[in-house]
Parts: structure tokens; sequence; C-alpha cells
């Protein structure tokens, strides 16, 4: 089950601390005749502050569930890591198509239009070691290596980020304290510190995508190499047991082997396969093409970086809720008015302005 | 809830308590628009023609932990070693911050030697080299939505001359080249969805667009591209079903570099929607805005629009 992390006393206040301007906001509170007037104030304060104080409580939020998004996806990642069983099931799948072309190599029935199995399966062994060994690496990249050459292959980019995020949630805590106490000078100190732990924050939470995106990739073609496996040695078995002619044998053994190197070369090359596809056939939609797999392959990760991304980018409206009360909503109005044809013409037209200055030189 | 109010006392009478939402802003800012700013501290690329797969000189290098990489080594890397075997380490010196010319130069090679004979399995375009650099360019830039060229020169140069590496590479694996740039840019809806973070993700097209007019552009400098095979080939990207506007006019970019002349039969095109025309128009517009394009073209355009 993933790491599920706490809620700080500081948001706590801070949530009840914007539940009483809220009431006071909608009028809840009138106050008696001593206090009447400093509940006038608070009101007025209330209202000039609830959108500064509820975006920093929802950064705060957002930081803390974003944080657990990641560490999800990050337990799911580790979940799908094959054990000594998954990986005896590919040796074994590769051992078959061995002692397959073993058996039927002597009986020299192979034509020009075959390749020669032992050629395939010379190469193929050391694919299945490299992947293993690249899988290894991705892992190790992910929960860190004793024996890393840096501090950071040590570590690894889980601990790396739950460092960050345990410094940025510490210091955005700390800030919103200082406000609370109304304490000017620690609280500006802590923002400058915040602003560059959320910087940090964000890095590492790149570099964990990224390397999840690695590990995912490992993982999930390791399931299409079992299916793939489990559907060579079955059409083996079946041409076997029906005494069907060797050569077919070999012609349907070197068929499963092409599919079998194709699912685990590497989960990227598979995917590209749909590149040319798209065009080639017509079809270029979502699913066929490599956009599609490469996306659906990540979206499980990106939506924990999605909301971490946007814990950072709501961390910043807090000043912007300070500044100006309604920036959100005016960036909002402003992507709506993006969608105006001529506003897209004009920035993707810009891009092309960029793109004459900076293409790489004629050959 | 005495104490709530006693907090919220204690900022009514702390008046820093506005000065101290301005003070937040600057750390803050620097955060939200860390992607802006000025174009002139970035290298300028100079090398215009093939570049000879031996480095002169001083060999550049990069550092992978405590090892050195150097060119030669990279260049020797791809004389010697299969194409999955020498991948990593190319691609590790592509992404560094040596000179542009230098990636050019590695790429120069890395195309030369795995075009035909980089595995025996042939996947997606038929060249491995050509599927590594796109796979390679994919990954990187399909999924960014957070800046333009201008602001990648300014905050990370070095993957700018990675994108002008790549894309060196792709253009120079011919109309295939051209058909996987086109692919990545017609397909950028896909990723929109998964990768556009919202408060950081501020454009609508990624960096998939531009790097597909980085390919065309070297493309038609070079004179090595089939322009009328490329229209046919944007037009019938252009039609396919569901393509958001940012991703059309991603497209129609690669028409004005193309031949802008095409714009002219687009608005005649039956089969393209109201929608898609309005934006042909547009795109058509810009051209005779564009200092890029020459004036005979411009002219002979709008004659034949008229």
């Amino acid at each position: 089950m993933a790491y599920k992390a706490p809620i700080s006393k500081q948001e706590k206040k801070l949530d009840q601390t914007v539940q009483t301007m809220q009431a006071l906001a909608r009028n809840e509170f009138h106050g008696d005749y001593v206090s009447a007037h400093d509940v006038a104030q608070a009101r007025d304060f209330a209202k000039q502050y609830l959108p500064a104080m509820e975006d920093m409580l929802g950064s705060l939020q957002s930081l803390r569930t974003g944080y657990g998004s990641l560490e999800k996806q990050f337990s799911s990642a580790m979940g799908k890591m094959p054990d000594w069983s998954d990986k005896a099931m590919v040796y074994a799948g590769t051992g078959v198509a061995q002692v397959f072309a073993t058996l039927v190599s002597p009986a020299g029935f192979f034509t020009d239009a075959v390749a020669d199995p032992k050629e395939v399966i010379v190469g193929m062994t050391k694919e299945r070691q490299e992947f293993f060994q690249n899988m290894d690496a991705a892992h190790k990249a992910v929960v860190g290596d004793p024996q890393g050459k840096t501090p950071e292959a040590k570590k690894g980019t889980m601990q790396a980020f739950r460092e960050s995020y345990s410094k940025a949630y510490f210091l955005a805590n700390e800030m919103a304290g200082a406000v609370l106490e109304g304490k000017e000078a620690l609280a500006e100190k802590k923002s400058t510190e915040l602003g560059g732990a959320l910087k940090e924050l964000k890095k590492a939470s790149r570099e964990l995508n990224s390397s999840l995106y690695a590990l995912n990739a490992y993982t999930d073609s390791m399931k299409a190499v079992q299916d793939r496996v489990k559907k060579l040695t079955a059409d083996m078995a079946l041409a076997v047991a029906g005494s069907i002619a060797a050569a077919k044998v070999i012609e349907l053994g070197a068929k499963g082997l092409s599919s079998f190197y194709a699912a685990t070369s590497s989960a990227g090359r598979v995917a590209t396969a749909g590149t040319e596809l798209a065009l080639e056939t017509g079809v270029a939609g979502a699913e066929t093409t490599f956009m599609g797999s490469a996306a659906m392959g990540v979206t499980a990760t990106a939506k924990g970086v999605k909301a971490i991304e946007q814990a950072t980018a709501a961390a910043s409206n807090i000043e912007k809720g300070a500044v100006a009360g309604r920036q959100l909503k005016r960036s909002t109005e402003i992507v709506k008015k993006v969608i105006d044809v001529h506003e897209i013409e004009s920035a993707s037209h810009s891009d092309l302005e960029q793109s004459f200055d900076m293409a790489p030189p004629s050959f | 809830m005495k104490q709530h109010l006693k907090a919220g006392k204690a900022q009514r009478r702390s008046p820093v308590v506005t000065a101290l939402k301005f003070a937040l802003l600057p750390p803050l800012l620097s955060l939200a628009f860390a992607g802006c700013g000025n174009m002139a501290d970035v290298q300028k690329v100079k090398k215009e023609e093939n570049a000879s797969p031996v480095a002169e000189g001083v060999a550049p290098s990069i550092t992978i932990g405590k090892a050195k990489i150097e060119q030669k080594e990279v260049l020797n890397a791809i004389r010697d070693m299969e194409l999955i075997s020498s991948s990593s380490l190319v691609f590790n010196f592509l992404k560094s911050d040596v000179p542009v010319e230098d990636k050019y130069n590695v790429v120069n090679a890395f195309v030369f030697k795995y075009a035909e004979t980089g595995s025996d399995f042939k996947y997606g375009t038929g060249n491995p080299a050509l599927d590594e650099l796109v796979l390679q360019a994919s990954q990187t830039f399909s999924t960014d939505f957070s800046m333009g060229l201008s602001d990648l020169k300014k905050t990370e140069p070095e993957r700018l001359s990675y994108m002008q590496a790549l894309a060196y590479g792709v253009a120079k694996s011919g109309y295939a080249g051209f058909r996987a740039a086109l692919s990545m840019a017609a397909n950028m809806d896909t990723a929109r969805n998964s990768f556009n973070f919202p408060g950081l993700s501020t454009r609508d097209i990624s960096l998939a667009g531009p790097f597909a007019n980085m390919v065309c552009i070297s493309m038609v400098k070079s004179g090595k591209l089939d322009t009328s095979k490329a229209i046919e080939d944007i037009i019938k990207a252009l039609k396919i079903e569901g393509l958001s506007a940012p991703t059309k006019s991603a497209l129609l970019n690669l028409v004005k570099i193309v031949d802008p002349l095409a714009f002219a039969g687009l608005l005649k095109d039956p089969a393209l929607s109201a929608e898609t025309k309005k934006q042909v128009e547009a795109a058509a517009n810009s051209v005779f805005k564009s200092t890029r394009i020459p004036q005979e073209t411009k002219d002979e355009l709008r004659k034949r629009m008229e």
C-alpha cells in the first residue's frame, strides 16, 4: 500500500482559519456590544484576504495529495517488477527455442527464405540478458544503488523526491504558520526558501517521472514478452503434436521468434512501429501512433506528476491572489481567448519564425 | 472559535500582511516564468555542411559519473558496436553541453552507420537509425508543452542543440524522416491530455511542432524534399478527424515551409471543413507578413487566392 503523507498542524490550523474567514465573509458572526467592532474588522479582513488564504491552503493540500499520487505510482511500478519466476519464464522460452533449433537444424530443412534460427537465438539470448540488465538499471535509478558512483545514484530518484517534498512541505508549513502569527520577517524568509525548495521539488518530480517512465517501459514490455513466450511455446507444441512437415514448423518457429524479438527489443521500438504505419495506412488515429502508445504507457505516472505540478502552480497563485485577487480567473479568460483561430495562428507563426532561426544546417 | 478570531485579529493588527503577500511574489514568479527571457547568450549554429566524423583539435567530452566520454570514443563506439549497444552512449553525448557542431558530427556518423545495418529486424520506418532518432525525439519533445524555442534557447541551450542534432539526423534520413516528423506533429493531440500541466504547460503546441519545422526547413534548404509529395501528405494529415486547432496550425506551418503556394489549393479543397478553412485563411494571411518568404511567392499566392 502506498505511503500516505500526514497532514501538518499548520495545515489544520490554516484550514480552520479559512473556515472562520469563510463564515465571517458570509456574515455568520456579528459579535456582542463588546466585540462587534472587532468582528466587523475581522470581516473586512476576511473579505479582503480570503482568496489568498484559500489559495495558500489549496497549495498546501495539493502539495500533499500530489506527493501521495506519486508515492502511489511508485508503489504500482514496484508491484510490476518481475520476480524470479517471471524471469525464468522468459529464459525458458528462449531455451525452448534453442532446443527446437538444435533439434531441427541438422535436419537441413532450411531454405533461403527462413533465417537461421541459431543466429537469431544467439542474438536473442544476448538481448534477454541486456533486457534484464537494463531493467535492473532502471529499477536502481528509482530506488537507488548502494554501489552507485555518485550520491544521486546511491540515493535514487524516489528518495530524492521524498526529501525534496519534505523540505518544501515543511517550509510551506513554516511560512503558513508565520503568516497566521503575523510574523512578517519570518514569513518572508520562509517564502524565499520555499521558492528554491519548490524549484528543487519540480526538478525531483520530473526526474522521478523520467525514471519511472523508463522502468514502466521495461515492466510493461515484460508482460508482452510473457504473452509472446506463451504463444511461441503453444505454437511449437501444436506444430510438433500435429506432425506438421518440418519446413512448416521452422517457418512457424521463425515467425514466433520474430514477434518474440519484437516484443522484447524495447518498449519504445514496438511503439515506434505505429509512427510510420499511421500515415501509411491513412488511419493516423490516437491509438495506432507512437505517441498514443507512449502516452498510454505513462499516463498513470503523469497523473502523479501532474498533481505535483498543479501544486507548485497553485503555490505560485498564493501571491497572485494577494496582488490581484482574481489572477487565476483572468488567466482562465486568457486561455479561452487563445482558442480564437487568429491567436492560435499567431502563436504558431511565431514558432515558425523561431524555427527558421534555429533550424539545423542544410546538408 | 475565539481562537480563530484571535488569529484573524492578529493578522488584522499586522498591516504588514499585505506587504508579505508582495514579498512572496519574486521567488514564486521565478517558478512561473522560468521559461521567459532573451536569447542573446546562446551559441550560434555556424556549421553549414556535412561534418567530418573525425574530430579536430581537442575532442569535446561529457562526464558520466566519474568517467569522461570523448567525442572520439562515441565515434569509435558507432564504428565498432551494434546500434543497441552504442545508443545510450551516443544519446548521452547528444544531450550534453558540447557544441552543436560536434553533435552534428556524431549524428552524421550515426545515420551513416546504422541507416541500413542497425538491426536485422525492421520496425517503424524501416531505417533503424531513423527509428532510434524518432523514438528519442518523441520522448523528449512530443511531451513538452511548457516552452517554445526562444525559451529553450534561454533556459536549456543544451536541450535546444540536442533538438537541432536530432532534427538534423531525421532530415538526413530522407523522405521517411519527413514523414516521421510530420507524424509527430500530427499526433500532438494525443500527448496533450497526458502532458498538459495546468499552470506550467503554457502552450497548446508541444516542441514536436518546432521540431517538425526544423526537419522541414533543413530538408527544403538542402533541396532534398519532394515538395508535391510532402504537400499531399500534409493535407492527408490535416484531414484526420478530430484534430485540434493548434495541431492544425502546426501542420499549416509545414505548408508554409514546403510550398506556401499550396494554400490557394487548400482554400478550395471541398474535403476541408469550414473551421479548418478559417485556419488555412489565417495561415495564408500570415504568409504575407512573413519576412522569410520571398516577395514573388507572396505576389503569386495573392494572385492565386483572388
